[in-house]
């Protein structure tokens, strides 16, 4: 018998997680609600922008469930 | 001897959980009469009536999730987005989910808080309640609360359009204010926002919220509007809340009905954006990120 405590995390860990994007035409990029995976995205597509390096780095956090 | 003077208290209050409950039985009566924000509209929502919002009795989320998107010292934060919205920016962007109260799935308070303690195990640094607008749906917000750890930091993000009513159901429940303040004046807010009387009812939330917990104003700096409104909400927080953290944004984006608005067609230009910077250092603005 499943332990019911793993079920109810396994429910949880599914839910699915959003971040929208917008490329325009110059190639100037805009983001919002962003995750953590979507900031390390981001930053391979410029690892000049320091800021968002910042956040797709943050320390501390294991991943980015629960989402 | 001289004294220093007393530290703004910014801990949320202690007891937090329960106080919590008995304020969410508080607004939930308060529902019957609606008032939690500044339309005033004084319908029952609790026989069904909607006002300006749409909203319910019940309120619907359309994200709940760790976001790293807001001001770094708040992320990661677990960010809990409730629908509905009692403005109506045309330029919003969530506006799919901001203008309709019935977007996206169920709220239940408890179920909610076992995610957000998930997300704290796991280094969440914070929890945030935002929207549409979470003001309106008050009530399950303050449940929400009353469920959560006290020692979790917690941000109310808000249009700053709330009641006193409102205001006082929120007093010592939230660690930090991060407040919008994105009209200058009442012609843009009426125009963009559908909204009267915008100016005064936000700089008197965010007074009150600089009195009662941490505060962070977020202006979003819009194309063709950086004098008629980023200068006068520059102008009156260097006057009036000298030293407040102020986060400037430059990410505007014509996201919903934006293109009803010719000024919107564009993107900000960058003498705009360097203009609205140079405006924040001459006036000695907090500005973080």
């Amino acid at each position: 018998m499943k332990n019911p405590a793993i079920k109810k995390r396994t429910k949880l860990a599914e839910e699915k997680s959003v971040s929208e994007i917008l490329i325009l035409s110059d190639g100037k990029i805009f983001a919002h609600n962003i995750t953590l995976e979507m900031a390390g995205v981001l930053t391979k597509l410029n690892p000049a922008d320091v800021a968002m390096s910042r956040r797709a780095t943050r320390k501390n956090f294991k991943n980015a469930l629960p989402n | 001897m001289i004294c220093a003077p007393p530290e703004k208290i910014l801990r949320a209050t202690q007891n937090r959980p329960a106080l919590a409950r008995e304020r969410a039985r508080l607004a939930r009566a308060a529902l019957a009469d609606c008032r939690l924000c500044a339309h005033d509209c004084g319908v029952n929502r609790l026989a069904g009536e909607t006002g300006l919002c749409h909203a319910g009795a019940k309120p619907r989320f359309f994200s709940a999730q760790v976001e790293v998107s807001d001001e770094l010292e708040l992320m990661p934060t677990f960010s809990v987005a409730l629908s509905g919205c009692d403005l109506r920016c045309d330029f919003c962007i969530t506006g799919r989910e901001s203008w309709n109260a019935r977007a996206g799935v169920g709220f239940e308070a408890s179920q909610m808080a076992e995610r957000a303690k998930l997300a704290l195990q796991r280094g969440a640094s914070t929890i945030m309640v935002l929207g549409g607008e979470p003001t309106i749906h008050l009530p399950s917000a303050l449940e929400f609360v009353s469920l959560l750890p006290e020692s979790a930091k917690l941000i109310w993000k808000t249009n700053a359009h709330g009641t006193a009513q409102a205001r006082e159901l929120l007093d010592g429940m939230f660690d930090v204010w991060l407040a919008d303040f994105k009209f200058g004046n009442d012609g843009c807010a009426q125009r963009l926002a559908k909204v009267s009387d915008y100016v005064r009812v936000v700089q008197e939330n965010l007074l009150w919220a600089n009195e009662h917990s941490d505060l962070i104003v977020r202006h979003l700096l819009m194309p063709g509007h950086v004098q008629c409104c980023w200068r006068p909400v520059a102008a009156w927080l260097a006057a009036n809340l000298p030293g407040v953290k102020v986060n400037l944004r430059a990410g505007f984006w014509p996201a919903w009905h934006a293109r009803r608005h010719a000024e919107f067609r564009d993107m900000l230009s960058p003498v705009q954006n360097d203009f609205a910077f140079g405006l924040a250092q001459e006036l000695g603005l907090n500005l973080i990120s």
